[in-house]
């Protein structure tokens, strides 16, 4: 049986399991509405403006919250699966096209920043690992602790002012759509996208390093040695296969990190995206926005760990039989 | 012809050079089996890497050729070497899964071996890799193609790893300990697959192994190393017949041949340097007639397999209606290979796990359904003497801490009355007082069995079960440990459940034997009455396998070649 034949049950079983952590996310992205304190009423009417109680009726029957709470779970839940996020408060707009506008940008941004982590973190990672016990080995390693300890916010605020302030070679901040300029909306996306990538490939660099030299000592290395391979082969074509097993792993995990790192990279670098939307939603009190959009972040981090499964059950054929 | 002169290798160390293997001479002809023999850490892996050309990083040869057909591998440059490995000299390992690459295939293993040394397209390469896996006797060579290493046994992947090793017909093969992780109606099979071969390919071969039974069995002549030294090197029947070392002397007689004598013990190597023999307590034997300790009547377990997506897990019967009785200062061997519930019956015996339906007594009372918090009193009553020494006991811990912690579990006594028992019981177990400060790390494999001995010893029970308990000891150690378990059993009258996959072990120690296949007791009796007569034919199987060296008493129909 083809691999990607074997895999068709264990994509729909899982499948399955994301529906259900799905709804489980809509159903909390609702109540808190109704856990958070305050009333959204009147929080949104101003307390100190002293609405009259006829003012407070009429924007609760515009929100539909005078209604049994069953009925409006019903109705979210109905809108969600339609793509309909409800209205923003701010300005009346569907929130689900905000959505739409900033989404885009912020998987743009996280994938940027996952390709500059494998890019730098995998080739250092075999570097040390070759190279273990040297000088060379022990700078990138001490090189890799600095890049997981540094806090974004100053990776990003000293990028800024080395590559824009100081060399001059890219733009500060802001974003320019690339149907205008895609030069320049490249030329800015590579700060951010680095200051945002340098930790994940910290992370996968040392991951890269532990996990080979732990292959380089499994008795399977020696057969292919006895068998008379050269280490060039050894290496690109079992040694590495194998690591990448636990590698994949570290990468689905610290994409949750990634994903929480864009509130503060978007913020730094002027970035238009998911993030942005939601701090500024936070701040208005726009509940619907507010719910569309960790009701985004939520699936994409659903969608990714999905992901990872099917990238192991495809590189594992151990997995692959255990789930069938 | 492969020939080893004045090879001698140390390890690099920052006192600087350390030997580990001095001055070894010999020489293989073509067809001929060679079986180096020795004990973990006597130089013998380091000997056989050193002639593929794959010593470690930190280990050196500082004099000495490994001259084949005329050619010292030593003077080669890597790249010649490297050409020269699985072409010309090839390696089968111990753990035959782990030595394949999980992610490949077996067919796609072997495979690539012949296009690393050979310009034929891929197809003829599948073609012979094929070919090879049926001279293997692999069953349904096809499948074996397509499977992935963990989907064999550990018996088939041997296979595979031998068709690789002898694809390209090579003049050399080294074959280091490959047998030891197999069962031993697997050995036999794969050792006969060895010699059958090697007569059709003429090749040379090494076998490594510290099993003098498979020396016996398998090869022409033997080299026994001791501490990186060679010690004597002879034909297989000379060298059993009349080993003219002590270490060999002491090692022959290390070897558990038949039924224990009344207080006659294994030979250690330390006895037979001085040319003495070791004796063992007398015990007062067994008293069939008094009411058994243990009584396990109708025992039953299942697992359930997890059947993904299929509806209804597929279910093992791990132990399947096994009626077993031990009496008071008996030893009860209970044999059988690997994956046969063994070890899930002595857990259900320890109450470790619950069994589905069935009976257990202890001292005639029923413990089946015992509460834990009413097991306690009779946790005191039975312990356990685990396989890996290393894995048993807590690195963090002292001896005093390790072999007291069961007296301070069950409140026995004060600080004082307990230190002075920890201190009896380590110097019982043939340990000095020193040991107490000491971390379990300070420690030879053996001694960490011994304190491992103490601490089951704690409480005075009365049953003990030692699951594989000398598994992981080499010949020399086992046989100290198990003189130690004959003494121990004659002064505290104790009982021995003998879990073993070794039939010789069991048969030296035990009274009555019982034989496990599948979840299910086959044949139970007195120990020299299944030796003698085994009546059920798995039992005859397992016996049939088991290696014998020539001038023993060989009571199974099988003597060496």
């Amino acid at each position: 049986m083809s691999p990607l034949i074997a895999l068709v049950p264990v994509v729909l079983r899982r499948l399955g399991t994301a529906l259900l952590q799905l709804l489980a996310v809509a159903t909390l992205v609702f109540a808190m509405l109704f856990l958070l304190p305050g009333d959204p009423v009147m929080i949104l009417l101003g307390q100190d403006s002293n609405p009259t109680p006829e003012a407070v009726a009429a924007l609760r029957e515009k929100l539909g919250l005078d209604r049994p709470i069953a009925v409006q779970y019903l109705d979210w839940l109905g809108g969600v699966l339609r793509g309909d996020f409800g209205r923003s408060l701010a300005n009346d707009y569907p929130v689900a096209q905000y959505i739409a506008q900033t989404l885009p940008r912020t998987l743009e941004l996280a994938v940027a920043a996952i390709l500059v982590a494998v890019v730098i973190g995998l080739p250092v990672g075999i570097a040390a690992a070759l190279r273990r016990g040297t000088l060379a080995d022990s700078l990138l390693t001490s090189a890799t602790t600095l890049g997981i300890s540094v806090p974004v916010y100053i990776l990003g605020a000293l990028l800024i002012l080395i590559f824009a302030q100081g060399l001059n070679w890219l733009p500060a901040s802001g974003y320019t759509d690339l149907s205008r300029n895609a030069l320049e909306h490249f030329r800015k996306l590579v700060l951010p996208a680095v200051t945002l990538g340098l930790g994940l490939a910290a992370s996968i660099a040392r991951m890269t390093r532990a996990s080979m030299l732990e292959i380089l000592g499994r008795d399977f290395v020696r057969t292919l040695r006895a068998k008379g391979m050269g280490e060039t082969q050894i290496i690109w074509q079992h040694v590495l296969r194998s690591a990448a097993i636990p590698i994949v792993t570290i990468v689905g995990l610290q994409l949750g990190n990634l994903l929480g790192g864009t509130v503060l990279v978007e913020a730094l670098f002027n970035w238009p995206g998911l993030a942005t939307m939601l701090v500024k939603a936070v701040g208005d009190r726009d509940y619907p926005m507010v719910q569309g959009a960790i009701l985004t972040i939520a699936a994409a981090f659903i969608l990714i760990n999905l992901a990872v499964e099917l990238i192991y059950s495809l590189l594992d054929p151990r997995i692959r039989r255990r789930r069938q | 012809m492969l020939k080893i002169e004045g090879l001698s290798i140390a390890f690099r160390t920052a006192e600087g050079l350390r030997p580990a293997v001095t001055d070894m001479s010999f020489e293989i002809a073509p067809g001929e089996i060679l079986g180096l023999v020795g004990e973990s850490g006597s130089g013998k892996t380091l000997m056989s890497l050193a002639v593929m050309g794959l010593l470690p990083p930190n280990a050196v040869v500082t004099a000495g050729r490994v001259l084949d057909q005329g050619t010292d591998l030593l003077g080669l440059p890597p790249e010649a070497l490297r050409r020269r490995r699985g072409a010309e000299i090839s390696m089968i390992f111990q753990d035959p899964i782990a030595s394949l690459d999980p992610l490949y295939r077996c067919g796609d293993q072997v495979i690539e071996a012949i296009l690393l040394h050979e310009p034929i397209g891929r197809r003829a390469a599948r073609a012979r890799a094929l070919e090879l896996f049926e001279r293997v006797r692999l069953p349904d060579p096809a499948r074996a193609m397509r499977a992935y290493p963990h989907e064999l046994s550990g018996g088939q992947c041997q296979r595979v790893m031998i068709a690789m090793a002898i694809v390209c017909r090579p003049r050399i093969i080294i074959a280091d300990e490959p047998t030891t992780a197999l069962d031993v109606t697997v050995q036999r099979q794969v050792l006969d697959l060895l010699r059958e071969l090697n007569r059709e390919v003429g090749a040379a071969i090494l076998l490594i192994t510290h099993d003098l039974g498979v020396i016996a069995q398998t090869a022409d002549r033997v080299a026994v190393m001791y501490q990186g030294r060679m010690v004597e090197e002879a034909r297989t029947a000379d060298l059993f017949a009349r080993p003219q070392q002590p270490y060999t002397r002491g090692l022959i007689g290390a070897m558990p041949q038949g039924r224990q004598a009344p207080g006659q013990g294994l030979t250690t190597v330390a006895a037979a340097a001085a040319g003495t023999t070791r004796a063992i307590a007398l015990r007062t034997p067994p008293d069939p007639s008094a009411p058994p300790l243990l009584e396990i009547r109708d025992l039953d377990k299942s697992y359930r397999v997890p059947g993904g997506l299929v509806p209804g897990a597929r279910t093992v019967r791990a132990v399947d209606g096994v009626s077993l009785s031990i009496w008071p200062r008996e030893t009860l061997g209970l044999v059988g290979e690997s994956g046969c519930g063994k070890t899930t019956l002595s857990r259900l015996i320890m109450r470790l796990s619950e069994p589905d339906s069935g009976q257990m007594l202890f001292a005639g009372r029923d413990i089946t359904h015992l509460s834990p918090k009413a097991m306690v009193p009779l946790r005191r009553e039975i312990s356990m003497v685990f396989q890996n020494p290393y894995g048993s006991l807590n690195p963090r811990q002292t001896v005093e801490e390790l072999v007291g912690a069961p007296l301070i579990i069950h409140g026995e006594g004060d600080a004082a009355s307990r230190q002075a028992r920890v201190a009896r019981l380590v110097e019982h177990v043939g340990l000095p007082r020193a040991a107490l400060s000491r971390y379990p790390h300070e420690f030879s494999g053996g001694q960490r069995q011994r304190i491992v001995i103490a601490r089951a010893l704690a409480l005075n029970p009365r049953l003990v079960i030692c699951d594989e308990a000398v598994s992981a000891l080499d010949l020399s150690v086992q046989a100290q440990v198990l003189n130690l378990l004959a003494d121990l059993q004659a002064e505290h009258d104790l009982a021995y459940l003998f879990i073993s996959h070794d039939l010789s072990v069991v048969e030296h120690v035990s009274d009555r034997i019982a034989v496990m296949q599948k979840g299910r007791i086959v044949e139970t009796g007195p120990a020299e009455a299944i030796f003698a007569a085994p009546r059920d034919p798995y039992t005859r199987a397992l016996l049939s396998a088991v290696p014998r060296i020539p001038g023993q008493s060989a009571r199974s129909e099988e003597t060496a070649r």
